[in-house]
């Protein structure tokens, strides 16, 4: 099944005026499941912090967003307003002033790569056994 | 799949990009300066002095909260001598506790291990096994291979 970016993550990265009908309480949390220009699992937020888009910033909090999602690289909107150097300082203050904003939380992705790590681990030994078994009918096959 | 953790909180984005404004908001509402971040295993402060920020060390030495010594490091050995300011500030008596916010041994860990186990003693039941051509039956060598590889892989990893 091949994922696809609900409407408002979609109207937010074109930028399209359809996005202040799409925004509800409801649907201000979701997030983008592909990678395009931003990486997988971004908010709206990390969209229009990287967008520089100030009065969306602030009515996308306004509407109840939780401030502290993470992307698949671990970041939340506010480090990744930090770290992207044409970020204006106005975002960077209505985000560090959003309330239930976590300053502690640490970009760890720990929980992604316990799952790549699972899926090898998991497979490899099925691969090993039903290889095992086609030896053992091949070889009594053989012996016939 | 094998990029690096991080572990960095938004004091140490601010820091090590000379925010010294955002550093000084952050502490006044209450961040914790005394995280660890996991790359160089520093603190907010300790990553100031390395990178010779010494804009944002001094707001960070400012607040009371920030500790000085990191395990066995001190913040003493990565300022010049001759910086008088902050070898001033940092004379000054700390808090202990640092908090760890680097990897953990988690339950989803636990898990993990557990079913590579049962998935390894499976492969060692069963009558025999071949690996790469080579056929192991029934031996130590059938439980070992699967267990050096995963062993390999999870080095690797940290």
């Amino acid at each position: 099944m091949v994922k696809k970016n609900p409407a408002v993550v979609k109207a937010a990265l074109s930028n399209s005026p359809e996005f202040d009908k799409l925004l509800t309480s409801r649907s201000v949390n979701s997030c983008t499941q592909t990678d395009g220009d931003v990486p997988k699992k971004s908010s709206l937020l990390h969209i229009l912090v990287n967008q520089n888009d100030d009065s969306r910033v602030n009515l996308v909090i306004r509407k109840g967003i939780d401030v502290n999602l993470q992307n698949a690289r671990g970041n939340t909107a506010l480090i990744q307003a930090l770290q992207t150097p044409h970020v204006a300082a106005s975002i960077v203050q209505s985000l560090i002033h959003a309330p239930n904003m976590d300053y502690d939380l640490p970009n760890s992705v720990r929980y992604l790569h316990v799952g790549c790590d699972a899926y090898i681990f998991l497979t490899m030994p099925c691969c090993v056994v039903f290889s095992a078994r086609e030896n053992g009918t091949s070889c009594r096959h053989r012996d016939q | 799949m094998w990029c690096s953790q991080q572990g960095k909180t938004a004091l140490h984005v601010a820091t090590e990009t000379n925010n010294a404004e955002v550093v000084d908001e952050l502490l006044n509402l209450k961040a914790n300066p005394n995280l660890v971040e996991i790359g160089h295993g520093d603190t907010p402060l300790f990553a100031a002095l390395r990178l010779r920020l010494h804009d944002v060390a001094e707001r960070l030495l400012q607040d009371p909260r920030t500790t000085k010594v990191v395990g066995n490091r001190s913040a003493q050995e990565l300022v010049d001598p001759s910086n008088a300011k902050i070898l001033s500030l940092l004379a000054k008596p700390t808090p202990k506790d640092v908090v760890e916010t680097g990897p953990m041994f988690t339950v989803v860990d636990f898990l993990v291990y557990l079913l590579l186990g049962a998935a390894c003693f499976g492969i060692a039941n069963i009558h025999s096994v071949s690996w790469f051509g080579a056929t192991f039956e029934h031996d130590a060598s059938a439980f070992l291979i699967p267990v050096f590889c995963i062993a390999l892989l999870y080095s690797i990893r940290r």
